[in-house]
């Protein structure tokens, strides 16, 4: 039975793997290890207010966090790559980078935990 | 009635006095006065008068207040009363001269006081009232064209003057004011306005106007208090019925939003498409991965195979929405491109063959021998068409087979005319359904059952063809079988795209590649979906990975591939530039490469781009590991291809 986990879909993750856990082991240490980089990437691009380096980031990060099954975060990340692709960027999406940022520290902690079971 | 004759070109004059005395004294004075020609007939009363103008035009009536039947400005009001438009000079006693004061105030343009005037200020008034009166004339005709109205209102005495346009166009109908009193809701407006003119302030507004019969028309309103020259207040206004124009403006509006709530749902649908496609690449990929695998067995590996076809299903309508939206907003183009339509069969035969074969069903393919193989058209839309009927045909096909014809129905030297044939021994669709067939969302229920699916296959199978000026129709029998009947045109001018010869020689079912792919990604995590699925098929694949374009075109350099998967965005350079400058490379192993694009984007298709940067082909994500299979074996070199 899957571990019920609010901040990662376990169960989209377990259909992924197929009940492979090498592999459900990989894609967990890879989303480990990948999230808090481009994060990074993304909080410095956003940070110089560098809008074209914005969109590469989270384009590269929209990939990842699918597999996280996180929707809200994926949602949020949407709305930013969207507006730093069309060279738009406003109060508003400031603050959805905050709140994603806040929902990706909360997927950091999740993971490690998983990923340290 | 004593009357004089009236000659043509004279101005006619309706004399209204009872005193034969003073009669006599206007045509002595007319007759000095040199008005030029004119004529009179008069009468003795209102009531003769009104009489006479009922059955006459007379430019100009003269009417004496005191008269048997009536006096002072009641007469006048009783003119003006059947007779608005009428031009009436009124005559008034010495001591009466308040009367024709009233009488201007009621409409008259002028007024003559008896004993006080002589020949030239009659013929004066006269004149004056004419050209008033023509002046008048005009004047409501351009409102008239401009429907436009003005009135004054004189706050001291509450009088209200409303030109006859205010009321023709607040009037519950369009026929000729009868009266002018205006209509309550004009009044509630002139009441509101009046109240602001008289504080000082000007009005200029937009509004409307409940109108009885004509629900409500729109107005432009301008008005403000002036001063008359005995310093006196009143407001005067104009008043522009703008209703077509309002209803243009409305209609435009509404256009745009329609367009722009159009292109919000466009762009809403290929977002979602996009983020759809892309966690479901890794269920469909790595579910794939795990059936061929020897991982898991059992009742584990049936839920695999149900995720598998849950994905399957999933992706099938996400494609079905994607295809009717880009069909609605009339976003789809169709490629003129060289292919091998034994080639498409072929892959056709081998995605659909799994299916055939879990239904152990029969199937025949037959493509006549005068069919020409190198077609220019759009091989992706032609594929759609046929996948869309034979898994159609697969779907509700029990027992008995299912069937590709294609024959050549007409060719001439630049075109050749094919009649696709798709048979099955299935269900059948009952008459009454067949003409509703091909509609928007219509699922035929069939023994009280619905089968899966959005309704709209068919229906963008039709648009598919009619859009490429081709026709479809089916024959069916109900328990017997259907056939559909497709018939569409392609050029055969041979050409070929970025100078890459199509492998139409090789089946690629029997194909195993073994060479070298370069996989252009990103994404780790994709990269491993990537390698995985091609690893499970082809052990033999070599596999490079290059996180970008730049790497990719270094790895080119140093390593012999024969194929290149590439990703569009990437940082450092992404995947349209690492393509030209692949097509641009001075090494013809380099240049001449197959490169197919990988991208989740719906519209992928439709991206000027990508012809132009030079890829090959595309390949959606998630990958369907058929179609990703057949396009690399239909792109590779033979020399890298184990049959």
């Amino acid at each position: 039975m899957s571990t019920i986990n609010t901040q990662i879909d376990l169960e989209y993750l377990d259909s992924m793997s197929g009940g492979d856990t090498e592999m459900r082991n990989t894609l967990l240490h890879m989303l480990a290890e990948e999230l808090p980089k481009e994060k990074d990437v993304l909080a410095e691009a956003a940070e110089r207010g560098d809008l074209p380096a914005i969109f590469q980031a989270s384009h590269s990060l929209k990939s990842t966090l699918a597999y996280t099954g996180n929707t809200e975060a994926i949602r949020l990340n949407e709305g930013i790559e969207a507006s730093s692709r069309h060279g738009l960027w406003t109060a508003e999406d400031q603050e959805q980078l905050k709140v994603l940022f806040e929902r990706m520290d909360f997927l950091l902690v999740a993971l490690r935990d998983l990923t340290s079971e | 009635m004593n009357a004089m004759p009236a000659r043509e070109q004279e101005t006619h004059i309706l004399l209204v006095e009872d005193d034969p005395a003073d009669a006599r004294l206007i045509e002595i004075y007319l007759e000095e006065s040199g008005f030029g020609d004119w004529a009179i007939d008069r009468v003795q009363s209102i009531h003769e008068a009104l009489d006479q103008l009922a059955e006459q035009d007379y430019a100009i009536v003269l009417l004496d207040l005191t008269l048997p039947d009536g006096t002072g400005p009641e007469n006048i009001r009783r003119i003006k009363a059947e007779f608005p438009d009428q031009n009436v000079v009124v005559l008034t006693g010495f001591d009466e001269r308040v009367f024709g004061l009233e009488a201007v105030q009621l409409g008259a343009q002028d007024f003559l006081v008896k004993g006080d005037y002589d020949e030239n200020s009659l013929a004066k008034t006269l004149r004056f009232s004419i050209e008033r009166q023509n002046f008048i004339r005009r004047l409501e005709e351009t409102q008239k064209i401009a429907r436009i109205g003005s009135w004054e209102f004189h706050p001291d005495s509450g009088r209200l003057i409303l030109s006859d346009q205010v009321l023709y166009l607040t009037k519950p109908d369009d026929n000729e004011v009868k009266d002018d009193v205006p209509s309550a809701e004009l009044n509630q407006l002139l009441r509101r306005i009046h109240k602001i003119a008289l504080s000082g302030r000007e009005i200029n507004l937009d509004t409307r106007i409940k109108i009885s019969g004509h629900g409500e028309r729109y107005f432009h309103v301008q008005c403000r208090m002036t001063r008359t020259s005995t310093n006196q207040e009143i407001v005067q206004g104009i008043l522009q019925d703008v209703t077509d124009r309002y209803q243009t403006e409305e209609m435009r509006k509404a256009r745009d939003l329609a367009r722009k709530s159009t292109e919000i749902r466009e762009q809403f649908i290929a977002s979602i498409s996009h983020e759809m496609r892309t966690p479901m690449n890794a269920i469909m990929g790595l579910s794939n991965v795990i059936l061929t695998g020897d991982g898991v067995q059992g009742e584990q590996k049936q839920m695999v195979q149900a995720i598998r076809d849950a994905s399957d299903i999933l992706l099938g309508i996400v494609n079905d929405i994607l295809d009717f939206s880009a069909i609605q907003a009339g976003k789809i183009q169709f490629r003129e491109e060289p292919f091998s339509l034994r080639s498409v069969c072929r892959n056709l035969e081998q995605i659909l063959g799994t299916k055939v074969k879990d239904k152990d069903l029969g199937w025949k393919m037959h493509i006549e021998d005068q069919v020409p193989d190198q077609l220019i058209g759009d091989k992706l839309r032609m594929s759609q068409i046929l996948f869309n009927l034979l898994g159609n045909a697969i779907k509700f096909t029990e027992k008995g087979q299912v069937g590709l014809y294609i024959e050549l129905k007409d060719r001439n030297a630049e075109k050749v005319e094919l009649r696709f044939r798709i048979e099955d021994t299935g269900i059948g669709i009952p008459e009454e359904s067949q003409q509703s067939i091909f509609e928007d969302f219509n699922r035929v229920k069939y023994q009280h059952k619905t089968y899966e699916g959005t309704g709209l296959g068919l229906a963008i199978t039709r648009q598919l063809v009619e859009l490429q000026q081709g026709q479809i129709w089916l024959e069916s029998h109900v328990g017997v079988g259907t056939t559909f009947y497709v018939d569409l045109g392609f050029a055969v001018e041979p050409k070929l795209t970025n100078g890459h010869v199509v492998n139409d020689v090789l089946k690629s079912s029997e194909g195993a590649f073994r060479g070298t792919i370069l996989v252009v990604e990103d994404h780790k995590m994709n990269q491993l979906v990537a390698r995985k699925t091609l690893e499970r098929q082809w052990p033999e694949v070599q596999i490079l990975m290059a996180e970008n374009g730049q790497i990719g075109l270094d790895m080119l350099e140093r390593h012999h591939v024969d194929l290149v998967l590439m990703d569009l965005q990437m940082p450092v350079m992404d995947g349209y530039q690492a393509t030209s400058l692949i097509r641009r490379h001075h090494q013809a192993r380099i240049r001449q490469l197959p490169v197919l694009a990988m991208t989740a984007n719906a519209y992928v298709s439709q991206d000027p781009q990508l012809h132009e940067k030079g890829f090959t082909d595309f390949v959606l994500k998630p990958f369907e590991p058929e179609h990703l299979f057949a396009r690399i074996l239909q792109y590779a070199p033979l020399k890298a291809i184990r049959l």
